[in-house]
């Protein structure tokens, strides 16, 4: 195996992991639009608290394994889509204030909330309108991007944007199922439903569009011996969401979580299969766009100590702060502390099938 | 290689709206840290003398923006 296609696969691993940690609560920040009270919605963002920072370590990785090993990718992409790159940093950082201020407010609480659930869905829909522009094609001449600055804007990539919001927010969903009870996760419950319509939905819809819109990608997914080969993922797909429809309502909690984030990866996994080889879709390759061969081993090495450290911090934010979120509201001051408790609590015992 | 030459093809328009926008957000989060600092300056000490919250250290949390004087304290799984 080359090392340009070793550096492609962990571009794809760092991306798949963003998508799959920092979807989850960019979806709990999507659904605390709905959320019924005020305690419900500390209790979403305290469950986050911990690990959404750490999750989005996981873009910055992106960006930087894009940058050093693919600069082709990153010249032309970054420009390309530019307005939604930075619609979704001032997302980003809206998210952030928000988990800052929102503790210390307490008349402007309604605003930080906003910023909360405003932040995370654009961010989410502006990832939707670079995924849909890019599986679109961007304009490139001369090996340059070359196309107008709205030129990211397009049907499909409002698709993807929407797909997206709808993704996170099951995920965000099964996180909360997980993490929480008693009320707050029968309101998680109760939304989920909503989801797994748009999630699906828009899978589908996504999925035939870019099947059908480009001969070539048709073509890999239909010509003979492929078709045999790949109907698995689609049919496997259809049979997750079944899946996921049934376990809104049951135990365990982790069920609903595990199988949004096995929708996710088979998404991820057609979407690889539609694109292979492109880094730039239909203009560059992963063998064109990658960087010289000394760089790439440069960036390798010092990828063998990094990417462990940063996987083990991870885990251990997870591990520290596993099991179910509750508030520690101490009686003399309204601050509050976070706690994680191993098992389910005693008042979890709602009537739920 | 001028900087001329190395700038990306991002359109003129597009990158003085990211700066304004960049302008506005950072106005915006200096005026709100401003708020808060001031609003739990005027306070006082009643929260700083707590010291600790439930047995656990009192501890300024990582990402301190606005961090005066409160504490969100990570109380480990036993």
């Amino acid at each position: 195996m080359d090392i340009p296609v070793v550096f492609a696969l962990l571009a794809v691993f760092g991306i798949a992991v963003y998508v799959l940690t920092d979807g989850f609560d960019l979806g709990v920040g999507i659904l605390s639009f709905f959320a019924p009270r005020e305690v419900d919605r500390d209790l979403m963002m305290a469950s986050i608290e911990p690990v959404w920072d750490g999750n989005e370590t996981w873009l910055v990785f992106g960006g930087t394994l894009l940058f050093a090993a693919f600069p082709a990718a990153y010249y032309i992409l970054l420009p390309a889509f530019y307005l939604p790159i930075m619609l979704m940093l001032f997302a980003l950082i809206s998210r952030g204030i928000a988990f800052a201020f929102r503790d210390r407010a307490a008349r402007s609480r309604r605003i930080w909330d906003f910023a909360f659930a405003g932040g995370s869905l654009f961010a989410a829909f502006a990832q939707g309108l670079v995924l849909g522009g890019f599986i679109g094609g961007v304009d490139v001449q001369s090996g340059i991007f070359h196309g107008s600055p709205f030129g990211f804007l397009s049907f499909l990539g409002i698709l993807c944007g929407l797909g997206l919001i709808g993704g996170y927010a099951l995920m965000g969903a099964g996180w909360l199922i997980w993490k929480t009870d008693g009320q707050t996760q029968v309101f998680a419950r109760e939304i989920s439903h909503a989801a797994v319509i748009l999630t699906a939905a828009m899978l589908a819809v996504v999925s035939a569009w870019t099947a059908l819109s480009e001969p070539q990608v048709a073509d890999r997914w239909f010509s003979w011996p492929n078709i045999v080969w790949l109907a698995p993922i689609p049919l496997i797909s259809v049979a997750a969401l079944v899946a996921t429809w049934r376990a809104l309502w049951s135990r365990p909690d982790w069920r609903l979580f595990v199988l949004s984030i096995l929708i996710f990866l088979l998404g991820f996994f057609g979407l690889a299969v539609s694109l292979w080889p492109y880094v730039v879709p239909r203009h560059i390759t992963i063998w064109n766009g990658a960087a010289d061969p000394q760089t790439l081993w440069f960036v390798g090495i010092g990828l063998c100590f990094i990417l462990p450290i940063v996987l083990a911090y991870q885990f251990h934010a997870y591990w520290v702060f596993r099991g179910k979120t509750v508030i520690v509201r101490p009686a003399d001051d309204g601050r509050r502390a976070l706690a994680a408790r191993r098992s389910s609590s005693p008042i979890a015992g709602l009537h739920l099938s | 290689l001028r900087t001329a030459d190395a700038a990306s093809p991002v359109s003129p328009g597009a990158v003085t709206a990211s700066l304004i926008g960049f302008l506005l957000v950072y106005a915006i989060l200096f005026i709100s840290f401003l708020w808060f600092a001031g609003r739990l300056a005027f306070r006082g000490s009643i929260a700083m003398g707590a010291g600790e919250i439930a047995g656990h250290p009192w501890r300024p949390r990582s990402h301190s923006a606005g961090a005066v004087g409160a504490a969100t304290v990570a109380a480990p799984a036993e």
